[in-house]
């Protein structure tokens, strides 16, 4: 793997993109979200998470031009089983 | 006692004895330079003044040959003529083999040059008499065949105006070079007496007499600024002193009151060991020594903050992640409520451990002055990330803002070292906040206490 494709992910971020992987395909809640990457009686702003998937896009998306990571209005998020 | 160096300053007290000087540098400097200028200045003046004189013997004796050549062109015999005679002018008239035909009367019988052409001039002495002097010839073709005047005049006004001269000079430039140096010596004495007087001043301020001050010369000039600057660094140094000696006494008073409890704990075991209950004691010993640990621990690192030594390994980093951390922590001990609805996404490149160690200690900080709720939050806002920490104790006055990042300041003493704090936490903040390039300021809480703000740059993430 060239270097060039490299990213550098922090911890949560890392989590949140294994969380989106395993349910490739799926439209997954941003309540499913934050109990499975955050905490089950997560106590934060939930905002947090639209914070954490625009990180995401910035880095895995369009440095290669793709819209893999699709915003659901109202339901939620879907990564693209194909990489977008 | 003094040592060698200084017995000899001792003996040598006023440094304008030494060679090395400006003064006496500055005095020869001046003596030299105006010494060349006149030397030069006086050669010049002598050989032009000798020069005009010597033109002007010339000129006359000159016109005087002429008025003779004139009188023998218009037929005048030789022996008709009278000639002007002093011991200062010699004429003679020759015929074309050089025969003295008529002189004056003070002239020789003998040609005085009878190889001097026409029109030539030359330096001659005259038997009998000491000054050199001047001859020139003319020629004179009158009815009576050629002859040659010849008109030779001392130089002995010449000689005596140049002794004059150089004498005036050989005694008068010394003088002058004399008064130069010492109006040299004088000036540039009094212009450095207040960097003597300075010198000497730090040279016998201590360690422990930093009160002093250099004394300040009046007006704004290059001595004045340098003592006014000297004075700002033993200001600086007067201060940094103080707190040096405020912070071992406050560092012993802290340190005394783990080590007295242990002792005091230890001793009641010691006398009394059938009413000991050993977990007691044990509890009582681990508490005050991570009381102990923890004290060390802050000092250390603040000493390693002073000598600019933290290691910090700047890395993208979620300060909510942070935020979460210190929340959970606080919510294990139960002593507050913690309300963490205000943490959203904030990432800044920073150390982990330092981070995580700002945000503890604020936590900690909240929760010991909190009646009963402290807030966390933390959100973008433009090119930053704001992290607040929010609590409803009772707040701290405008006046004190500033003062809660010194080094064990506590505002209320004594409820504070009750409530468990080293007085070192938020002073541990200030300077790793610092270290990222960030702010942190104290203002009111919407919680009616206090609120404590860290704003770092955000991070992007390319």
């Amino acid at each position: 793997m060239a270097r060039a494709n490299e990213v550098e992910l922090t911890a949560r971020e890392m989590q949140l993109l294994e969380f989106l992987m395993r349910r490739a395909g799926a439209v997954v809640s941003k309540t499913e979200i934050l109990a499975h990457v955050w905490d089950y009686d997560f106590e934060g702003d939930p905002n947090i998470v639209e914070v954490y998937v625009g990180h995401l896009r910035n880095k895995v998306d369009r440095p290669f031009d793709r819209r893999a990571l699709e915003t659901i209005r109202g339901a939620g998020y879907r990564l693209d089983a194909d990489g977008g | 006692m003094l040592t060698v160096g200084e017995a000899m300053r001792e003996r040598q007290p006023n440094f304008l004895a030494r060679a090395d000087s400006i003064r006496a540098r500055t005095t020869v400097l001046a003596i030299v330079l105006v010494g060349v200028a006149l030397i030069v200045g006086a050669v010049a003046l002598v050989t032009v003044m000798r020069g005009a004189l010597t033109e002007s013997v010339l000129a006359d004796a000159r016109l005087r040959a002429a008025d003779v050549a004139a009188e023998l062109r218009g037929g005048t015999a030789p022996s008709e003529l009278t000639l002007p005679s002093s011991d200062d002018l010699l004429i003679q008239v020759l015929d074309a083999h050089g025969r003295v035909l008529a002189a004056g009367a003070e002239a020789p019988g003998t040609a005085l040059a009878a190889d001097l052409d026409p029109g030539g001039m030359a330096t001659i002495t005259v038997a009998g008499d000491d000054d050199p002097f001047m001859i020139i010839s003319a020629s004179a073709r009158g009815p009576l065949g050629a002859r040659t005047v010849v008109v030779a005049h001392a130089l002995d006004l010449v000689e005596e105006s140049t002794e004059v001269a150089t004498t005036l000079l050989a005694t008068g430039l010394p003088i002058l070079l004399i008064l130069v140096g010492v109006v040299a010596w004088m000036l540039v004495g009094r212009s450095l007496a207040p960097v003597e007087a300075i010198r000497r001043e730090v040279e016998e301020i201590s360690g422990t007499q930093l009160h002093r001050r250099v004394p300040a010369p009046p007006g704004t000039d290059e001595i004045a600024r340098l003592s006014v600057t000297m004075n700002e660094m033993l200001a600086r140094l007067e201060r940094a002193s103080h707190r040096q000696r405020q912070l071992v006494a406050d560092t012993s008073h802290e340190l005394r009151s783990p080590i007295a409890s242990i002792r005091q704990h230890a001793e009641v075991a010691a006398a009394y060991p059938e009413r000991t209950n050993a977990s007691e004691l044990a509890r009582t010993v681990l508490a005050e020594s991570l009381r102990l640990a923890r004290l060390v621990d802050d000092l250390l690192f603040l000493a390693r903050a002073d000598e600019r030594t933290l290691e910090l390994k700047h890395r993208p980093l979620d300060l909510d992640d942070l935020a979460f951390e210190a929340a959970r922590a606080l919510r294990r001990e139960g002593a507050v409520a913690v309300d963490t609805t205000g943490v959203s996404g904030g990432r800044v490149r920073g150390d982990a451990d330092g981070l995580r160690r700002v945000v503890a200690n604020l936590a900690e900080n909240a929760a010991r002055h909190a009646r009963s709720r402290v807030a966390l939050s933390v959100l973008e806002e433009g090119g930053a990330v704001l992290l607040r920490v929010d609590d409803d104790g009772p707040g701290i006055a405008p006046a004190d803002r500033g003062r809660v990042f010194e080094r064990f300041v506590r505002l209320d003493a004594a409820r504070a070292r009750d409530a468990g704090g080293s007085g070192l936490g938020l002073a541990i903040v200030a300077e790793l906040v610092a270290a990222h390039g960030g702010t942190v300021v104290v203002s009111d809480s919407p919680l009616g206490g206090s609120r404590i703000e860290v704003r770092l740059a955000r991070a992007s993430d390319v």
